[in-house]
């Protein structure tokens, strides 16, 4: 039978967290389980929820771009594009909120179980790719039959690795800003309440409904310091022709997120000790 | 002698008094001391393998801080503990339990969430349902439409298929009935070999269940001797 020692004295390292997580990895497993049993529980249509949800509002956003730009079309070829940067786009956010707001939400359980409280961070974040997945191939059916003809497609191995290192990095970052958040408001929760209005400006600051190119001197600084606007710049290039890459942009986000994560990780550790007793 | 398997040493913990609001943020900036509630105050305990605790006291007395502490849900403020084995934290039956899943999912998230392994409940799954003494059939609804004392029964039988080496229970078999209390009881004093530290109000479990006692008030230990003097002690000193 395995036997072990803890010592409990109030210093937490990350050595100790991560060998933790480790040894209770099947309550993420069980975590993921039951968040992917309730979601939508009780509706009658529900996985369709997985798809009308981005689709409408793509298309608002669609028609809004159009509108302005003068074009008379309701749906058109960049309703593809914006589909696939805003299913992204909600991977991040819905992620960033719930993470923020996780230790309020499992308080209840913080304070009646031990559980390392790094899987109420990872669990939803997990969970949530399953929504990602069905929305991503719904994304590939459409792309595949706009782009048909139009488009020499050339997918290359390089191209796949961006992709799937940006769903990776889509994690680190909203990862990094959750911990953040969480760790600093467990006792003045006013960054939690603002987050959520953070989130809605942050996605207008994302050339997201518009490409850097199409931005020039100062504001394309503003919106290159968001350390999300890698991610839609790096889909436009892997679905999309004449789509450049901002090097620059990118070596500047990955710095800025491996930052943001180790800061994040030391507050977080520094911070754990505090948390039942506060929250 | 048997080893120990828990050793506090010089154990305190304080918590905060107050809100934490605008008024708690300024007071600070002016480096006015926050008040502060001793929970537990300089605590010395060993421990040993197999023994059954029984901890009593007042409310807000630290009992239930003393174990959680103890279960890594809190750190102390001043002092170490040493745990050696595995500890079932469980200081609320039905706390891992999510409204809308049903008993099955339930049992496997509980069991989970509390160390067992996947392979190890469904080996077990059947012990626990017939332990629970619930239907079958009553297993596939949502949790939210059992009653609060089916819950229990469904958490305790969770708990009582564990196989850690430390039990921590907090007054946890208040509400279900005498029934179930008895078979509870008698399943716990069965087992020889594991720890248990038991809080509770009911003087009756803890003479059953406890061989040793401790008496907790205002976060000290004010005696800690075999069950039957603490017990007269106590109700000495409540009639008084």
């Amino acid at each position: 039978m395995k036997s072990y020692y803890k010592n409990i004295d109030g210093n937490i390292t990350a050595k100790s967290i991560l060998s933790d997580l480790y040894s209770n990895r099947y309550i993420l497993y069980e975590f993921v389980k039951r968040d992917l049993k309730i979601l939508y529980t009780q509706s009658i249509s529900g996985p369709l929820f997985y798809i009308i949800f981005p689709l409408v509002q793509c298309g608002v956003f669609n028609f809004i771009i159009n509108k302005f730009s003068g074009k008379n079309v309701i749906i058109d070829k960049t309703f593809v594009e914006l589909l696939i940067c805003l299913i992204f786009w909600n991977l991040f956010s819905s992620n960033l909120v719930k993470g923020c707001e996780a230790l309020i939400i499992n308080s209840k359980m913080i304070k009646k179980v031990y559980i390392p409280r790094l899987i109420f961070y990872l669990a939803p974040f997990l969970s949530s790719l399953a929504t990602f997945l069905v929305q991503l191939s719904f994304f590939l059916i459409l792309y595949f039959s706009f782009y048909k003809n139009s488009v020499t497609l050339e997918f290359s191995i390089i191209k796949c690795l961006t992709f799937l290192s940006l769903i990776i990095y889509s994690f680190l970052l909203c990862f990094a800003g959750s911990l953040f958040v969480s760790s600093i408001s467990i006792k003045y929760r006013d960054l939690i309440y603002l987050i959520k209005y953070l989130v809605q400006i942050l996605l207008f600051l994302s050339p997201i409904l518009y490409s850097l190119s199409s931005l020039d001197g100062l504001s394309r600084l503003i919106i290159g310091l968001n350390p999300y606007s890698m991610v839609p710049e790096l889909l436009r290039w892997i679905f999309f022709e004449n789509a450049i890459i901002y090097l620059d942009l990118i070596i500047y986000n990955l710095i800025f997120t491996l930052i943001f994560l180790i800061i994040s990780l030391i507050i977080f550790i520094n911070n754990e000790k505090y948390v039942a007793d506060m929250i | 002698m048997s080893e120990n398997v828990i050793k506090i040493k010089n154990l305190t913990k304080e918590f905060t008094l107050g809100k934490f609001d605008t008024r708690h943020f300024f007071n600070k900036i002016a480096q006015k001391q926050s008040q502060k509630k001793i929970a537990l105050n300089n605590i010395n305990l060993d421990i040993k393998k197999g023994e059954k605790i029984g901890i009593i006291g007042k409310n807000g007395s630290g009992k239930s801080t003393l174990l959680k502490i103890i279960c890594r849900i809190m750190y102390p403020t001043n002092g170490i503990i040493e745990v050696k084995g595995k500890v079932a934290s469980i200081l609320e039956a039905k706390a891992g339990f999510h409204n809308e899943l049903n008993g099955y999912e339930n049992i496997y998230l509980h069991g989970s969430i509390l160390g067992m392994r996947k392979n190890e409940i469904k080996h077990k799954i059947d012990n626990i349902i017939n332990f629970s003494g619930l239907k079958y059939k009553n297993l596939h609804t949502p949790l939210k439409r059992f009653s609060s004392g089916e819950l229990i029964r469904l958490g305790f039988s969770v708990i009582m298929h564990l196989d850690s080496d430390i039990f921590i229970l907090d007054e946890m078999l208040a509400v279900s009935d005498k029934d179930f209390e008895r078979k509870c009881i008698s399943h716990i004093s069965r087992v020889k070999d594991k720890t248990l530290l038991f809080v509770s109000h009911q003087l009756h479990q803890i003479k059953e269940l406890c061989n040793r006692c401790i008496l907790i008030d205002e976060g000290k230990v004010i005696a800690d001797d075999n069950t039957n003097n603490i017990l007269d002690y106590y109700e000495k000193l409540n009639s008084k």
